[in-house]
């Protein structure tokens, strides 16, 4: 699924950007997420797949997208994943068929076995909150995914395990991705296409590799660079050294090891 | 030289099994370790916020016997994941709480400190994260504990809000000569500790300080810890005799590499 933004003015924003299902996107800077997941009509332009968005078909096509939060909040009064995950369908008026069923695919989804199914919100950790959260956002089938700060708590073990679900999502459910961060060593680990905001614009869009690698630029508003990209730029700048722009640090190793 | 924080086979349900903690005074301490390593199951006990028994002894008194008007003076506890629970409508009226006096010295000092002075007037539920957290600290220290405990705070900041962070922990224990132990999954918060513990299933796999913990970079990686990217480079690096020693400094590395 392809969407595309033009000119969106909400809120003193002046947009235009596009995402699509062939890339996790990472959003950075101005936190957007209410104007992607269309939490009100947007003014300017919005097309999904070629097809605009209208006062018609704005509903339908809002509850095609899902919102992660960081934080799971727990319902009140309601102790167990079952409890809280039927809530959810409830509340959020989805047409399910069989909602046990589609609880337990779900969780199927992201790896998590039956056994969920009666475990207290309090007893889970917060791998297991995120995988739980991700299977809720599932159960609304939708076509667009947007995680806000999702790897952030996580050590790295729990960082591959989530970034596997997410690749899973993309190729095998057809999954558009969308990651919120402002830990631009996780965006340039986890990403392959950026959108930097600032301003309430979009400051620069394009390949990962190749947005966080104008390091002059971005550190002249003040977006944060990965460490990574660092360490070569001041190799090139300072040394004249022609190393390249790697994500893996054996990569620069064996770079440096050729350049000295 | 007996310790100010002592602990000796520390046990709380099966989060924490047979842990020796000692912390002397005036220390910065980092605790680290992977998801479920039982970091904040350990601020949480030594706040006496989960309960112990002849386990825990602050200033050689176990910390049982301290009542909680007695344990608010010396120990000052900011939980990352509990919830905020204001009383006042500002933040000015929230940290004269405990004060009561608008030109106390100390209520001047904590606002410098944490540059608040523009957000006195601010209801504290309408606080971005960040200064929000500050705020928590700061009502924390207002009546200068002899301890602070901080879990996993610096966990969506951004480098600069690191920085600023760790610049006022370091204020706190060079000024104010407080005892500081914090929690964190981020090994690049622990550069400048004195000792660091890494836990993991509850026991404490390594310690040491940062330089001797931070570039056995195997045991990191296998307890899903990622080594800060200076140490990882520096320690990789000196795997292929290119350096000898371990260097934070990306500016020096580089001139170091290439003279």
């Amino acid at each position: 699924m392809e969407i595309k933004f033009k000119e969106i003015k909400n809120n003193k924003y002046n947009l235009t950007f596009s995402i699509n299902s062939k890339d996790i996107t990472g959003i950075t800077g101005d936190n957007i997420i209410d104007i992607i997941a269309l939490n009100y009509f947007p003014e300017g332009e919005v097309y999904i797949n070629d097809k605009k968005l209208l006062r018609t078909n704005y509903n339908t096509i809002k509850r095609k997208i899902s919102v992660v939060e960081s934080k799971f909040i727990k319902q009140p009064y309601l102790d167990t994943v079952i409890e809280n995950m039927e809530y959810i369908i409830l509340d959020k008026r989805l047409v399910v068929k069989d909602p046990k069923k589609k609880i337990e695919d779900s969780l199927k989804i992201v790896g998590l076995s039956k056994s969920y199914l009666n475990r207290t919100i309090n007893s889970l950790s917060k791998s297991e909150l995120r995988l739980i959260s991700i299977a809720i956002s599932l159960l609304s089938n939708p076509d667009i995914i947007i995680l806000d700060d999702i790897f952030t708590e996580l050590d790295i073990k729990y960082q591959k395990k989530i970034y596997m679900l997410l690749l899973k999502l993309k190729d095998s459910y057809k999954k558009t991705i969308i990651l919120h961060s402002n830990n631009s060593n996780i965006l340039y680990k986890y990403t392959n296409k950026m959108i930097f905001i600032k301003n309430q614009k979009v400051f620069l869009e394009g390949k990962t590799e190749e947005t966080y690698t104008r390091v002059n630029y971005l550190q002249r508003s003040r977006f944060e660079i990965p460490d990574i990209v660092l360490f070569t730029y001041l190799a090139k700048k300072k040394k004249n050294v022609n190393i390249s722009y790697h994500k893996d640090i054996r990569d620069i190793i064996k770079d440096i090891y050729k350049h000295i | 030289m007996s310790f100010f924080i002592n602990a000796e086979g520390l046990k709380y349900s099966n989060l924490i099994n047979n842990i020796d903690f000692q912390v002397r005074k005036n220390e910065f301490i980092a605790i680290s370790g992977s998801n479920n390593s039982g970091k904040t199951t350990l601020i949480k006990v030594l706040s006496k916020k989960l309960p112990t028994k002849k386990s825990v002894l602050i200033n050689n008194k176990y910390i049982e016997e301290y009542n909680i008007i007695e344990l608010k003076k010396i120990i000052g506890t900011v939980i990352y994941s509990d919830n905020n629970i204001y009383r006042e409508k500002t933040v000015e009226e929230e940290l004269l709480y405990l004060l009561q006096d608008k030109n106390n010295k100390r209520y001047n000092e904590i606002v410098k400190l944490f540059k608040l002075n523009k957000y006195k007037e601010v209801n504290p539920n309408d606080l971005d994260e960040f200064t929000n957290i500050k705020l928590r600290i700061a009502k924390e220290i207002i009546l200068k504990p002899k301890i602070l405990l901080l879990d996993d705070i610096c966990l969506k900041m951004t480098k600069k809000e690191k920085e600023e962070i760790l610049d006022i922990i370091e204020y706190l224990k060079k000024e104010e000569k407080m005892t500081i132990i914090m929690s964190t999954q981020n090994l690049e918060d622990t550069l400048n500790c004195d000792y660091i513990y890494i836990l993991s299933k509850g026991n404490v796999e390594l310690e040491g300080t940062p330089m001797e913990v931070l570039e056995k970079d195997n045991i990191l990686n296998r307890l899903g810890l990622e080594v800060p990217f200076m140490i990882d480079l520096s320690v990789k690096l000196r795997d292929y005799d290119l350096i000898k020693d371990i260097e934070l400094d990306m500016d020096r590395m580089v001139d170091i590499l290439w003279k």
